[in-house]
Formats: structure tokens, sequence, C-alpha cells
């Protein structure tokens, strides 16, 4: 009898979305653009993929709809429906246009000093908004962060994220996708907080500035050389019990250069910010809430409106691009 | 060490790297690579190292070199770059001009002879009969070299000369530029404040003085300046990575943004506790290696902080008046 409530229930919900077209598959999900149908709202559904997962349900998807239903917030995705289909889950989310590395790759745009300021603090407000509610995105990548028609840039791809500060818990080391990947997570940490994630701002803020990924390593020491080559090698005073880290390797000790050496025409107050977002102590790396008290987005000149922010010109019929490598497994 | 060349910038590439120490332009866009004699590129940083204490062989073809025979490089193809030294010291023997023979036959005869002698030494034809032609016309036109260098410096000195001069007017026109939109913001402020003032003492309708005025402030200035979104701030603030970013009139933002809250959100603070430094947490000793821990940025504050607020969640946020529920009856 129960199960009978649950299938009209969840058939119920089927019945208010319509599939219009393919727009992306990825190795777990394939997305269709959707309509819901009561309102004519623009949806975008993703239909995970169940064949090869042995038992249950895939461990990304229960991430995902763990994560979103517990966050609602202008600057990340909105999870609006799940419902099954035959032996197949599907989740309706809020349908964007595109993301930040379309926008970072598209070089008829111009970015000013403002879009990049309104961008960031787009990013840490969707970001606190998740650290304060105890959720790690873990996945934190320009083309994780969608932008919406009115351009607001919203957090998504959930399929990491998960909570943190539980005392029993220890956590995987092996998340992020590399180039955005925090030194601690290198070195194999199994508890962490809040500092992998806005370690992966401060690249993303990076690669705003130069348009170009800005600690891109080829292999997992690689990126650690990398990154030790950019901001110096770490030494156990600036970062206390490094050594003690499970996958520590001692790494030629590269000098710290300033980093206004390459970001040889930002102000002041942005190096200030990149600079404590990239301290390698993650307990002194800077906080999202922190972040966005940070003089920097006081200073002029004021961040963008969303709305004005640069936008790749395309027509509505070829948002499948971005569909697609969003889907990308990270 | 090397000279500068003000007309043709020393080549550069972001692929460069240093083949001594193989520091690389991605991550030290300041370094300079330079030529040896020998063609065996590196970088300054190396040539310090091997060469501040006199001569010393090549790293690459222990060619005895020294530090001041380095000199920028030009040109992306090496080989274009040894032509060029080649054409240089030929330069400084052969400097005969035009008007230095009778006739434009001869002049002809005498750039094809030196053509010869570099084309002998650039590809290895004859190099040591070719040598021995440049030293004996060396010898034999010492003076005239001597007076023909002498005047070719004397050109140089006014050309820079003439350089400096513009460049100096142009830094005045900017200043001149500069001024006047200075003057422009200031004008502009004082309407400003006069609306203001007017608003504020007069009785008509503050519609009517704001469309009045709006004409004449647009009549007044075309150039919009960033310094007005805030008047906190002084001076244009706008320039990065962008030149000219203080002459885009989208700068300012909505008056509503004004006011807008980074921090706000749909979701009630938890509040109503105070989180102590220490607890005694029978917990804490599941974490095996608390130094593990602390390195890999996780805090005990983190548990202690999410199961305060866990547990205070709701507990002091009053009901909306309007919805209390009726007791069941």
């Amino acid at each position: 009898m129960r199960v009978e409530v649950g299938e009209a229930m969840n058939a119920r919900t089927e019945s208010r979305y319509v599939k219009d077209k393919k727009i992306g598959e990825g190795t777990y999900a394939v997305v269709y653009q959707g309509t819901e149908i009561s309102t004519q709202r623009m949806v975008a559904i993703k239909k995970i993929k169940m064949g090869h997962f042995k038992s249950g349900l895939d461990m990304s998807a229960i991430r995902e709809v763990k994560a979103l239903r517990e966050l609602a917030h202008p600057n990340v995705i909105e999870l609006i429906d799940v419902f099954s289909h035959k032996t197949n889950l599907n989740l309706v989310l809020e349908f964007l246009d595109t993301d930040l590395e379309m926008v970072i790759k598209d070089t008829d745009l111009i970015f000013k000093a403002a879009d990049i300021k309104s961008w960031l603090l787009m990013t840490l407000r969707g970001l606190h908004h998740c650290h304060r509610n105890w959720l790690l995105h873990r996945d934190l990548k320009p083309n994780n962060l969608l932008i919406a028609r009115d351009g607001q840039l919203k957090l998504a791809d959930f399929g990491l994220a998960r909570d943190y500060g539980e005392m029993t818990a220890t956590m995987t080391s092996q998340v992020v996708t590399r180039w955005y990947r925090a030194p601690e997570l290198l070195f194999g940490a199994k508890r962490y907080g809040y500092g992998i994630d806005i370690w992966s701002v401060g690249c993303i803020f990076a690669e705003l500035m130069l348009r170009t990924p800005y600690l891109p390593g080829d292999t997992d020491m690689e990126q650690l050389d990398t990154i030790f080559r950019a901001l110096g090698t770490p030494t156990e005073d600036e970062w206390p019990h490094l050594t003690s880290l499970p996958d520590y390797v001692q790494f030629k000790a590269y000098p710290k250069t300033p980093l206004r050496t390459l970001f040889t025409a930002t102000t002041a107050d942005a190096l200030d910010l990149l600079e404590k977002m990239l301290v390698y102590n993650p307990v002194k790396r800077t906080s999202a809430l922190e972040a966005i008290q940070h003089p920097y987005f006081q200073n002029l000149p004021r961040p963008t409106h969303p709305a004005r922010l640069p936008k790749p010109a395309m027509n509505i019929n070829e948002g499948s691009v971005a569909a697609k490598r969003r889907l990308d497994p990270g | 060490m090397a000279t500068v060349d003000r007309f043709l910038p020393a080549y550069s590439s972001s692929e460069d790297a240093c083949p001594i120490c193989k520091s690389s332009r991605y991550l030290n866009p300041n370094m300079k690579l330079l030529v040896p004699p020998c063609f065996h590129k590196m970088c300054e940083a190396c040539i310090d190292r091997i060469f501040s204490l006199g001569p010393a062989p090549c790293p690459v073809c222990q060619q005895i070199l020294r530090k001041t025979n380095f000199w920028t490089q030009k040109f992306e193809d090496l080989q274009v770059e040894r032509e060029l030294q080649i054409r240089k010291r030929i330069a400084k023997f052969f400097n005969k001009r035009t008007e230095d023979f009778k006739s434009l036959r001869l002049y002809n005869d005498y750039l094809e002879e030196v053509e010869e002698l570099t084309f002998n030494l650039i590809n290895g034809v004859d190099v040591q009969e070719t040598e021995e032609r440049i030293q004996r016309f060396a010898q034999e036109n010492r003076d005239l070299i001597a007076s023909n260098a002498a005047r070719q410096q004397r050109e140089e000195r006014m050309l820079n000369h003439r350089l400096k001069q513009e460049r100096s007017d142009k830094e005045h026109q900017r200043q001149l530029y500069l001024q006047q939109l200075e003057e422009e913001e200031v004008v502009k402020r004082t309407q400003k404040n006069a609306i203001i003032n007017q608003l504020a003492s007069s009785n008509q309708s503050a519609s009517e003085i704001v469309a009045r005025n709006a004409i004449t402030l647009k009549k007044s200035s075309m150039a919009p300046s960033a310094a007005r979104a805030t008047p906190s701030s002084s001076g244009p603030t706008g320039d990065w990575m962008y030149n000219g970013a203080h002459l885009d009139d989208d700068e300012d933002m909505d008056i509503d943004s004004e006011e807008f809250d980074p921090l706000s959100s749909l979701y009630c603070d938890v509040g109503g506790f105070e989180l102590k430094p220490e607890y005694y947490d029978p917990m804490a000793s599941a974490i095996q290696n608390p130094q593990m821990a602390t390195a890999g940025g996780y805090l005990t504050r983190f548990s202690h902080q999410r199961s305060l607020e866990a547990a205070f969640t709701g507990l002091l946020i009053p009901p909306l008046s309007d919805s209390i529920p009726s007791p069941p009856s």
C-alpha cells in the first residue's frame, strides 16, 4: 500500500515536466533541457545513469541531492524536484546558460576590474552559504560556476560535496580537480576544513586575472611542484606539522616570489586578498566570510551589476556546449 | 652588460626557458635570456653565477666567455642574430657614404664588395682571406673611418635629442588633459551641491528642479569620471588591467546596490550560545593524530561549533505573529 502511494506521488512529480531535448552527456548522467508545464519555466533535467553501478544509487547523485536540499541561495543552483523514471533517477535543476570557463575562454570579451570583483563576490557569497551550513563543495572550478541569463553566478555540481566538522569522520583527499586542489589534499590530508574550497577560489581569482589557468600541473606530484615554484616551498614555520601529513614528500626549496611579478597590473588590495586565499597553512587561510569583508570589495571600482557583466554571445540553442562540458567527470 | 635598443625590443616568448637552470618565462616573467658569442643562450642569473669571477667556459660548448660579451636576443632565430652581429662588425669599418665617392657607380661597387665580405663571413667561405681583406681596408682608410664614425655619433645625438623633446611634449599634453578633467569634476560637484541646496531651501517641486538642472549638467561635461561613485574615496582607482576604465560611463552602480548586503541570506543566524575555546571532549581522542589534523586544516572547534549550532537551531526564534497555530481541540 505504502509503495503505491509513493509511486503515485512520483508519477505526479514526473508529469509536471516535459523533456525537450538532450543537451549533454557525461560519464554518470545525461542532461536534458525541459519545461515545467504549469509555469513554462525552462529547467535542466539530469538523468542519472544507473547501468554501471552495481549496488544501489550512485554516490555523487546522493551527495548532490543531499547538499542541494539543504541550500537555498541566489548563488547556489536550485534543485527544483527529484523523481524516478523506471530505474533512473532524475534531478530537475534550474536551467543556466553558460559557465565561467566559457566566459574566461571567450577572447572577444574584455574583463574590467569591476567585473572580476563581481564574479568573485558572487562565488564567495555562494560558498559562504555552503560553509555556514557545514558543507564543503570540494570541486570548485570555473566550469562548475554556472551563469544565469540575468548574470547571477551560481555554484553547481555538488557531486563531491559533503558535510564537514564531524569529529569522528575522516574524508578522502582525492577530491577537487587537480589544478584547483589545495596543497593539504595533495599531501593526503584526511581531515580538513573550509580551506580547500578557499584555495580553489584563489586559483579561480588568479585565472580571472590571467585568463589562463594559474597552476596547471600534469600529475599530482607536478601539481605540488607547480604550486611551490609559483609561491615558494612551504616551511614548518609557516605551516606547522606539515611534515606529519600522510603523503608528505620533501620538495626542492623554491624561493618565495612576490605575486606582483606575475600579476603586474593588479591593485594592491586585490593581491592582498589573493595572497590570503593562497596561504599554505589551511588554519591561517582566510574564510569565505573574511574574504567577503575584505577591503577589496569595499574599494572602488564597485563590483559590476550582474546584469551588466560580459557574456559570451550565443543563442539559446547553443546551450548544449556548456551543459556537455559541465558533465565532465571532476 | 647588454645594450638596450629603443627601436627593436628584446625577443621574448612565453616558451622561453633557460637551458642551464630550467627556469621558465611562465613563473619568472622578468627572466632575461642573453646570448654569448657561441650562441648558447642562458639567463641573467646563470651568467652572474658562472662568469662573475672572470672568464669561464660555456657550460654547453666549453668556449671561454666573458660576462661583457653577452647581448640581448633580438630575433627568434639565432642564425639571424649571428648575421646581425657580423653585419654590425662590418659596418664599424665599412662606414663610407655616398658623398665619399666620385660617382654612384663606384659607391655601388663598394656596397657590392661589402656585401660579398659579409656573405663570406656568414656562410664561412674563405674566412681567413676575408678577414685579411677587412684588416687591409681598415688600415688603408683609418682616417676616413674615424671621421665618419664621429659624424654618425653626432647625428645619433641629434636624433636622441629630438625624441626626448617629443616625449616631453606628449607628457605635457597629458598633464593638461588631466588638469582639464579635474576642473570639470570640480564644476560638476559644485553644481550637484547647488541642486541639493536648492532642493533643501526652495519650495518648488523636487522633480522640476532636478529636471532643469539635469540639462545644464549634461551640457557642462561630456566625460563622466569614476570619482563620483563614492565621495569618500579620492581620485580614480579604476585603472586596473584596463586603461581608460575611468572613461567608461557604466562604472557607477545602481543606487539600490549601494545598500546591497553580500551577507544577507534567507537563513537565520544561529545564536544564543557562546563558543568556548576549549571543551572537555572525550570524542576528541577519536582523532588519532591531532597534529596531522591541524596540518590538514581541521579544527576541533568545527565539531563543537557545529554541535552547538545543531542544538540551538530555531531555539530562540520567536514565531511569526500571524502564524501561531491554534491549540488542538
